[in-house]
């Protein structure tokens, strides 16, 4: 069974994706700041790694750093899931190796996990 | 001091900008500049009338050494009165930002949380609550929508369009948009006619945006026909571009509200008659998009007969 990392502090968001994402069959853990997600990842080496990207303690894009710097999780595919748009923040992302960059907002449940399916290793 | 010289209207539009900053006339520097222009032709005259009547250099001198100090402490408050402007133009763009995101946030739960509803994640629903709860899930959408709208307005004031223009297929785009709002018009009971070349040649435009152009003219064309004649879609060949007819045979637009259509948040009468819903803004941005990717975008329209909206796009060369 492949199992997803979903790092994001909202609890409505974490519940209603992660149960989607449990009913789809993946095994779900979440981590609701940046050090306790890159803690997690680090363990469990997951097959996928959600990222929001305004977290507290670490945000997004220095879990994301940490991540690919690591080379034991530097291959794990990340997809940000945020609600910021700013071009700057895609393009920072994309530049530190996110795999691919959605808006929360406008993407509804089975979107995104089509997304992940796309995406996971 | 700006009232008394607006009343001049030439000086009325110079200080326009400063006057909606809410800028005080020293910290406007269309002002001191004006201040700054009138003082330079005086002190010129000056030292030339000096010069001439009086002949000591120390006397000179010192008009000069006065006159240029003068200029140095005004040129301090005009580089004040810049940044003033740019402070106000940062956090307008930083509330916009963080407005948007704190917005989403909600938003997104929301969605989420009926998207498990709808897809009987958490059971199954029964058909009425189903109905109910599509009425939830529109209201939920449009509001994102409105947001993501008024962050592309505020992206287009400062001039900051998120553009990745490309090698774009016109057709593939409107052919795309035309299937996934043929159920819309179907329920308007619109038809909806596509007349362009598969040949039709690629443009040079960002595909998202110019999608987003073509579903606004679309979904305007299918409210405004209220279920009268039909919508045609003409895409060709225009010399160096590709012109885009969206043409509906519905209310029209009114010829005293025509001026006013592609202004932000404007919905012209027909709108209240015909109780359509909107943002006011799909124009606006349809139109910033289509000129940042140097194109032309215009409509004819009559009352009753229907309008027709148009737009170019520059042909792909490399």
């Amino acid at each position: 069974m492949q199992t997803i990392l979903f790092v994001e502090d909202e609890p409505t968001l974490q519940k209603a994706l992660g149960l989607a994402l449990a009913q789809e069959g993946y095994e779900v853990k979440t981590a609701a700041d940046g050090e306790a997600g890159l803690q997690l990842a680090r363990e469990v080496k997951p097959n996928l790694v959600l990222l929001d990207l305004i977290l507290p303690k670490m945000d997004g894009f220095e879990v994301l750093e940490e991540l690919k710097k690591d080379d034991a999780t530097k291959n794990i595919p990340v997809i940000v899931l945020t609600n910021l748009e700013s071009s700057q923040d895609i393009e920072k992302a994309l530049v530190l190796g996110a795999s691919t960059y959605l808006v929360k907002a406008n993407y509804d449940l089975k979107d995104v996990i089509e997304k992940v399916k796309e995406n996971i290793k | 001091m700006f009232r008394f010289l607006s009343k001049i209207s030439v000086f009325a539009k110079i200080f326009k900008e400063c006057r909606e900053f809410n800028l005080g006339p020293w910290q406007c520097p269309t002002f001191v500049f004006f201040v700054l222009g009138m003082i330079n032709i005086a002190a010129m005259i000056a030292t030339y009338l000096i010069a001439k009547y009086y002949t000591e250099p120390e006397f000179v001198a010192l008009i000069v050494i006065g006159v240029a100090t003068f200029f140095f402490l005004i040129s301090y408050s005009v580089t004040q009165g810049f940044d003033q402007l740019a402070k106000a133009n940062k956090m307008k763009t930083e509330f916009v930002s963080i407005a948007s995101h704190q917005l989403r946030t909600p938003l997104s739960a929301m969605r989420w949380t009926i998207n498990l509803l709808e897809d009987n994640r958490v059971g199954e629903m029964g058909e009425e609550q189903k109905k109910y709860l599509a009425l939830v899930k529109e209201g939920n959408e449009r509001m994102i929508k409105l947001v993501n709208d008024l962050l592309d307005v505020s992206r287009i004031e400062m001039g900051r369009v998120l553009l990745q223009p490309g090698q774009t297929n016109l057709y593939v785009l409107i052919e795309k948009m035309v299937k996934d709002l043929s159920a819309v018009a179907q329920a308007g009971s619109i038809a909806i006619k596509l007349e362009a070349a598969e040949t039709l040649p690629n443009v040079y435009a960002d595909p998202s945006k110019i999608s987003m152009v073509i579903q606004n003219l679309i979904d305007n064309a299918i409210k405004y026909s209220r279920g009268r004649g039909e919508i045609n879609i003409k895409a060709e060949k225009e010399g160096k571009f590709v012109k885009v007819a969206v043409r509906d045979q519905g209310v029209g637009i009114p010829e005293n509200q025509q001026k006013q259509i592609f202004q932000k948040f404007f919905r012209s009468d027909n709108t209240l008659k015909n109780q359509t819903s909107g943002t006011g803004l799909g124009l606006f941005i349809a139109k910033s998009v289509v000129e940042e990717s140097k194109g032309k975008i215009w409509f004819e329209s009559k009352a009753n007969e229907g309008t027709t909206f148009f737009f170019t796009l520059p042909i792909y060369s490399l």
